[in-house]
């Protein structure tokens, strides 16, 4: 493993410099940040017993002194797992095959398959340490910029095991789009594609992983910004749902009925919000891993397949 | 022989160029497509107000309005993207080209076999960096129809920087030469990009950091003439003016002459006096433009020709 890892480090000591000072550069500043944050709610008294402290219950409390620098952090990190995936994965098979050194590395592994998964595995396990690394330091950082909040889902792709599966999936991505193509630039081309579609797939997905149910007030307000908000209905007087449309039309009617005085509201059709509460996080992010870790299995087929079947010459 | 040699550069870029010139041009065609159905739905739902005369809009008329929203949403995403191909373009037609070749060490034969090293680098060069030029050059413009067709914040001015006209090109290009340059140095292709990327991060930081130091220096204090009248531009400052002495007055000490004025009966104006804002005049404008694209013209230019000078004078069987 040794040999593997120092192989990997000679063929990609580029790439992986960048993406290692990339992460942990990343991971240091939104550590730093949370520390930051941490100590100025700290010096402010704000422990659990004195949670009444006006200066330190509101939910945006640093929005005003940290919400640039940690909005930045965020978006250098949701760029983590689609650059770091595709410029570690996408030249191992790629730029061997583009140099032809891999028609000498095939028949000396003896198989194309070993030689695949020990010139693979190194760089995927270094991505996934760099990639954890990034991803803990994200979630912190989301944690303590919301300290009295449950976060559930906000920026849910950019920490924790989300941000890791993503990158897993798009180093091993670039691996198959590598080894289809054979060609390291239109191979990065169409990883930078099929970021997009991953990216935008994932996120279409995500609020149907678990059943959509109608949030009570807690959930939707009281909790901060982590439930998922998939709909909004509204329920008549008599007990009926109606689409939001409806609903506002309704209340608009009753606005319009008697421009003097405020309806009464037991006349008004009240607001429903359906998602899923943040407390479901747990449930979604198991569920999503085990469909990226599918992916992540699709991929590497794709990739061994891709290698197998090219000719020799 | 120059047919042969256009063909060959054809032959060994074509997938980078279909991809990248070609869906700079789609993104052109698709942002000149959307300003002129912006301008002929605006027209069309102005013509429905006037003939409803306040009445409830026909069928027809409700649809547009579906329709002029699609529009109105996509016509910022456009734009937005329009500040961001250039770079994207630029990072990944100019890194590889010549990088590819030292990697792959065939530029060493393709250097004996040409007359001049200078040549080579011109036969690669020149036809992608036209095409690079007039495919951004068209997007520029493309983009500037969609901003000025918009039914609302349709001026050119220091919101919509580099969104718009040749300096997108001139971005492109720079880029380009910066890649260019990097590949030759690094001699390797991806490396050459992942530097070439952070060069030109570094670049239009620098950029957008020293035009900021700019409009803030050369900001001035104008008149309000009315509400509103300074939306999309930065206001640095505000104080009021006295039209007695012409002396400029800050908000606290007003506010601590007049208690009145600023009551909730109050003008918010004291008498004799009118607001002022400390801003970088709109008309500026096209002067900020101008010096970024000479300062992006002369870093093309530095950085092509320490290309050609490095390109003449490394060892060939370094490649």
């Amino acid at each position: 493993m040794i040999a593997q890892l120092r192989l990997a480090w000679r063929l990609q000591r580029w790439e992986i410099t960048f993406v290692a000072v990339a992460c942990l550069g990343l991971a240091a500043v939104a550590w730093w940040l949370t520390l930051d944050m941490r100590s100025i709610l700290a010096t402010c008294g704000a422990t659990a017993e004195a949670a009444g402290a006006a200066s330190c219950t509101v939910i945006y409390a640093f929005q005003e002194s940290h919400g640039a620098p940690v909005q930045l952090t965020q978006m250098a990190i949701s760029y983590v797992p689609f650059i770091a995936g595709l410029v570690i994965g996408v030249p191992i098979v790629a730029r061997e095959m583009e140099q032809r050194t891999a028609l000498i590395a095939w028949p000396l592994a003896g198989s194309r398959l070993r030689w695949l998964a020990w010139r693979s595995l190194p760089p995927f396990l270094l991505v996934l340490v760099l990639s954890s690394v990034v991803a803990v330091a994200a979630d912190q950082l989301m944690h303590a910029y919301f300290p009295r909040s449950d976060i559930g889902f906000y920026q849910y792709a950019d920490r924790g095991v989300p941000l890791v599966m993503r990158t897993l999936l798009m180093v091993v991505a670039g691996i198959a789009i590598g080894a289809v193509i054979g060609r390291t630039l239109p191979a990065l081309l169409g990883g930078i594609g099929l970021s997009v579609a991953v990216s935008a797939g994932l996120e279409v997905a995500l609020p149907h992983w678990v059943p959509s149910t109608e949030l009570t007030l807690a959930e939707v307000v009281d909790a901060g910004p982590g439930s998922l908000n998939t709909d909004v209905k509204y329920r008549t007087p008599e007990g009926e749902l109606v689409d939001a449309d409806a609903g506002q039309s309704m209340v608009e009617a009753a606005f319009a009925a008697d421009s003097n005085s405020e309806p009464d509201p037991s006349t008004m059709p009240a607001e429903v919000i359906y998602g899923i509460a943040a407390g479901r996080y747990d449930e979604v992010v198991m569920r999503e891993s085990a469909a990226i870790g599918l992916g992540i299995v699709g991929m590497g087929a794709i990739a061994a397949f891709a290698v197998k079947g090219r000719r020799a010459g | 022989m120059m047919a042969t040699l256009l063909r060959l550069t054809w032959r060994m870029q074509r997938w980078e160029v279909a991809v990248l010139v070609g869906g700079t041009l789609l993104l052109a065609a698709l942002a000149a497509l959307v300003a002129w159905q912006t301008a002929v739905t605006t027209a069309r739902l102005t013509a429905c107000y006037v003939d409803a005369a306040g009445g409830p809009l026909s069928p027809d008329c409700r649809s547009l309005i579906g329709w002029g929203n699609i529009l109105t949403e996509a016509g910022p995403i456009l734009v937005g993207a329009t500040a961001v191909v250039p770079f994207v373009v630029g990072l990944l037609l100019g890194a590889p080209l010549v990088s590819r070749e030292l990697e792959k060490r065939t530029a060493p034969m393709a250097w004996s076999l040409s007359r001049s090293r200078s040549r080579w680098l011109a036969i690669r060069v020149l036809p992608l960096l036209v095409a690079l030029t007039v495919a951004l050059l068209l997007l520029g413009q493309a983009s500037e129809s969609l901003i000025l067709a918009a039914p609302s914040n349709n001026e050119l001015g220091f919101r919509v920087f580099a969104m718009h006209g040749p300096l997108v090109a001139v971005r492109g290009v720079a880029t380009f030469c910066i890649g260019l340059l990097v590949g030759l140095v690094v001699g390797r292709m991806l490396p050459a990009i992942l530097v070439t990327g952070v060069l030109a991060i570094v670049l239009v930081a620098g950029v957008t950091f020293w035009r900021g130091e700019l409009m803030r220096a050369e900001a001035a204090w104008v008149p309000n003439s009315g509400e509103g009248d300074f939306s999309g531009i930065l206001v640095y400052d505000q104080a009021f003016l006295d039209a007695a002495t012409g002396e400029r007055l800050p908000f606290d000490t007003v506010f601590e002459r007049y208690p009145d004025v600023f009551g909730p009966t109050g003008s918010g104006i004291p008498p004799g006096m009118s607001l002022a804002s400390l801003v970088t005049p709109p008309e500026r404008y096209p002067v900020f433009v101008a010096r970024e694209m000479g300062v992006l013209l002369l870093v093309s230019v530095l950085a092509g020709g320490a290309t050609l000078w490095l390109l003449r004078s490394r060892r060939p069987d370094l490649g």
